[in-house]
């Protein structure tokens, strides 16, 4: 069962060396179940804090998360979180289909009542055949597609994405993308994405939130009503273009007119 | 095909220069206190009892204190990691323990706990403790940051936490101060066995020497090479077998 998730007024402070840092300002994000969202934002702007926080991974020091009407915590202790890192952290002295297998083992579930067998995830994700190499052995793009696995193994209500193909090249980076929006079609789970990408968060999510940074808040929430199933060339068309357009728009919104020219070298 | 090589170069190279040693001994070439390979495989094979009264108490020592100082410093590094406040005293006690000239404390030791086999195990464990403990308290701290955030995620408890993460990804670098420390265990035997022993290859080395029994001061130099050797090749073998996942080669999809 999808879950939706809203973030509701979320503040978050860290103290680094002795001062507080406003890392998040109310930010609002709602997403409902079932759906593709996508983060985008400028290094920095606590995109990456923002989908730890609904992992459960800190606690926002103000502000509350829901997903599907619980809090983090609980879908945590429920095994209903799927992670997909920026790298893949597999476990190097396991196997492919012992790394998928982790989160059955550390839940306690026998391999026969597992929510989705690993063996048919590693088809799934294009490894078959690979199940019992090590992940020391395989290519950067394999491992994230192993790490993919194992998120989906408990059959999570919310599949959140870090940058998972930010280290990778531009040509694995786009196959990845469309095999990943085929693996969550089929999983039918809510999927939140992390990217600073335009074209990436246009082309995979039903809703793209824009950030801006120091404090990081969300500026503006666009909406993607670009049909499903998505291919490569619908990035060639006119509606794809006018919402990477409006995407862009949103995300400059704040810098000054010459800034793009001289002093923004440092905010792309 | 490729592995014949590697494995035969060393073997033909330590004969040819055992034959070459042998040869220059016969001719003369070398000075009297160089003996000849044939001379001490004599010492071996002329006195049956020799291997037992001086390989045998040597290993026993050096394996019991290796073994002590394993447990021990395995012991010391879990403590550290699991008490923060800790770490620090115990890293700098192992350093000082460490500092200590065991040449100069040897002595004081024998004259303390006596001449017997727990004062040999004692110093073996001195000599050895220090780079274990700092390979398990490296080891400890070696799996990555996110693979323990990924362990938050899947709300895994503390033990599993250990068993399935900390200890695994540890193994490399426990086993690199283990075979750094296996030959110190040894060197830290045989010093025992100076300061006064009954027997052993220590012991054999100062009879030896005071005698002026080349083959014999050689075979009790070369005995204490392999034993070291063997040491580590154990730790070696054993790391081989545990820590596969090293050794891996990179597919490309």
């Amino acid at each position: 069962m999808p879950a939706s998730i809203a973030v509701l007024d979320v503040i978050k402070r860290f103290r680094m060396r002795g001062t507080d840092v406003l890392a998040l300002d109310h930010v609002r994000l709602k997403l409902d179940a079932g759906c593709f969202g996508a983060i985008i934002g400028p290094s920095g702007c606590g995109k990456s804090t923002l989908l730890r926080m609904v992992a459960d991974l800190f606690e926002p020091t103000d502000g509350r998360i829901d997903i599907g009407g619980a809090p983090p915590s609980r879908l945590r202790r429920e095994h209903a979180i799927g992670f997909v890192f920026q790298s893949p952290t597999l476990l190097p002295w396991r196997t492919v289909i012992d790394n998928v297998r982790l989160p059955l083992r550390i839940a306690g579930i026998a391999e026969a009542d597992a929510p989705r067998k690993p063996a048919d995830l590693i088809g799934l994700v294009g490894l078959k055949g690979f199940e019992n190499a090590l992940p020391g052995q395989l290519s950067g793009g394999m491992q994230q597609r192993a790490a993919i696995a194992r998120a989906l193994v408990m059959n999570p209500q919310v599949l959140l994405l870090d940058e998972p193909f930010g280290a990778l090249d531009e040509i694995t980076r786009q196959r990845l993308n469309t095999e990943l929006l085929r693996i969550w079609a089929e999983s039918g789970t809510t999927a939140l994405l992390v990217t600073h990408s335009i074209a990436e968060a246009v082309f995979m999510a039903d809703r793209v939130f824009v950030m801006s940074p120091r404090p990081g808040r969300i500026e503006t929430t666009i909406e993607v009503d670009l049909p499903r199933p998505r291919s490569l060339g619908m990035m060639n068309t006119t509606a794809f273009h006018a919402i990477e357009g409006a995407v862009r728009e949103a995300l400059f919104a704040h810098e000054s007119p010459d800034a793009a020219t001289s002093g923004g070298a440092d905010r792309p | 095909m490729k592995r014949l090589p590697a494995f035969w170069l060393p073997v033909v190279t330590t004969l040819a220069l055992l034959l070459i040693a042998e040869g220059a001994q016969r001719s003369g070439l070398f000075p009297i206190t160089v003996a000849a390979p044939s001379q001490v495989w004599q010492v071996l094979t002329g006195n049956p009892r020799l291997f037992g009264e001086t390989v045998v108490p040597t290993l026993q020592a050096a394996m019991l204190g290796y073994l002590c100082a394993a447990v021990a410093a395995v012991a010391a590094a879990s403590v550290a990691t699991l008490v923060a406040a800790t770490w620090t005293p115990i890293y700098r006690f192992g350093v000082a323990l460490s500092s200590i000239p065991l040449t100069a404390t040897t002595p004081l030791l024998v004259v303390w706990i006596g001449n017997g086999l727990s004062t040999r195990v004692l110093i073996a464990a001195l000599a050895s403790y220090f780079p274990i403990l700092v390979g398990a308290m490296q080891g400890f701290r070696a799996f990555e940051s996110t693979s323990a955030e990924l362990f938050h995620v899947l709300s895994a408890s503390p033990l599993q936490r250990l068993r399935l993460l900390v200890l695994p990804a540890s193994l490399p670098l426990l086993f690199a101060g283990l075979k750094i420390a296996a030959p110190s265990a040894v060197l830290g035997t045989i010093l025992a066995e100076w300061a006064g022993a009954e027997r052993g290859l220590g012991v054999l080395m100062i009879y030896a020497l005071g005698a002026f029994d080349v083959p014999k001061v050689w075979f009790a130099v070369i005995a204490s090479c392999a034993l070291a050797a063997g040491v580590y090749a154990l730790a070696a073998a054993i790391e081989m077998r545990v820590v596969r996942w090293q050794a891996a080669t990179v597919l490309e999809d």
